[in-house]
């Protein structure tokens, strides 16, 4: 299930080098922050999913203002000398990891329940055949 | 099942863009390529749009040089071929051929002599001032200066002809020539009689006297039988200086 939006990524990179996407290089950097503010949405979302709180308007308002203020900021710091477009990549590389490692335990937490499950299940056989 | 659908077209359209930044960054990459190594050491991607306006003005500017010279070259051309035939005009051109060797605006050729000025070999014992060692825009001038003390008739600095307005500037570590960046080796060549050139050149406490004392290796001076400087590529433009009408009676 968590996959299918890895693959997404994916099959979207392969599409864009194919259908080159047209896009000024000075655009460059703010595409960059936008990209990290998806990634951060994604992640948010997958987490949301797992946990059982997913709502798809937090996901796409994310997505929009995450994205929009991190331009702006980057946009600004450019007009005022000062290097901003940092502060928004190590705010949304910081939620990436936290999402990520979050959705990690969850998966790891969900696989041993599995195991216990099995094994209490063998454990409950094995108990019938001896009585 | 609609969460990870929505996920999904997320993570296409996530897909999609950072291809599109890939490009982008493809595209400065080959920007910056497109500049000579020595400018492209101290540039980041980041600073693509004045890397990208530079190259762009620099080729320009280069393009334009040709053609100013090839034109100046026809017209040299188009005046000997006027002259061919009339009396009158040849002498006319003939004058006119003596005052654009004079100003540098033509090719010249003949016998003179050579001298590089190089920077202090490093490593060695800095029994000197550090900035001694260095071949500095003041010290080309002198050099240049006393060369037409010495009778030169055209001088070249890098191959850049040196014309009436030719000045030499210091620009952090390099030299400006009219805006050209020069560094050491400095190879000034000059047209004249060798001999004198290099009688005046090698006056004791003489400029390369000077150099000299700071480390042998920073000059070298050689006679050359036969040889060709360029002609001036830079700008010719009056705006304020007119020729006055005829002296009043």
């Amino acid at each position: 299930m968590i996959l299918l939006p890895i693959l997404a990524i994916l099959l979207g990179i392969l599409l864009g080098r194919m259908f080159q996407a047209p896009l000024p290089a000075e655009a460059a950097g703010y595409v960059g922050l936008v990209v990290l503010a998806g990634l951060d949405a994604l992640l948010g979302g997958l987490r949301g999913a797992t946990e059982g709180r997913f709502s798809s308007s937090i996901l796409l308002s994310g997505l929009v203002i995450n994205g929009l203020i991190a331009c702006a900021l980057a946009w600004m710091g450019e007009r005022i000398g000062l290097n901003l477009y940092l502060v928004s990549a190590f705010v949304l590389g910081w939620r990436i990891f936290t999402n990520a490692s979050l959705l990690r335990r969850h998966a790891l937490s969900t696989w041993r329940d599995e195991q216990a499950r099995k094994r209490a299940r063998k454990e409950g056989e094995a108990e019938k055949r001896g009585a | 099942m609609g969460r990870i659908a929505m996920l999904s077209v997320v993570g296409l359209s996530l897909g999609w863009l950072i291809s599109a930044a890939w490009a982008a960054r493809d595209t400065q990459q080959g920007r910056l390529n497109r500049l000579p190594p020595d400018l492209r050491a101290g540039l980041e991607v980041g600073s693509l749009d004045l890397a990208d306006a530079y190259a762009k003005l620099r080729d320009d500017s280069e393009k334009l040089k040709e053609e100013v010279a090839k034109v100046r070259e026809e017209n040299t051309r188009l005046q000997n071929v006027m002259a061919e035939g009339q009396n009158a005009s040849k002498e006319i051109n003939d004058s006119l051929q003596d005052l654009k060797i004079f100003a540098g605006l033509t090719e010249v050729e003949g016998p003179g002599i050579t001298i590089t000025l190089r920077d202090a070999p490093t490593g060695d014992e800095p029994s000197f001032d550090v900035s001694d060692a260095i071949i500095h825009d003041m010290d080309v001038l002198r050099v240049v200066n006393e060369l037409w003390n010495a009778g030169a008739e055209a001088i070249s600095v890098n191959n850049l002809r040196v014309g009436p307005g030719t000045n030499f500037r210091c620009v952090g570590t390099t030299i400006l020539v009219d805006n050209e960046r020069i560094a050491s080796p400095v190879r000034i060549r000059a047209i004249g009689d060798a001999e004198t050139l290099s009688g005046g050149l090698n006056l004791p406490g003489g400029i390369l006297d000077n150099l000299r004392q700071v480390h042998s290796s920073m000059v070298t001076l050689e006679p050359v039988k036969q040889m060709r400087l360029a002609a001036y590529k830079g700008s010719t433009t009056r705006r304020q200086a007119v020729i006055p009408e005829a002296d009043a009676p």
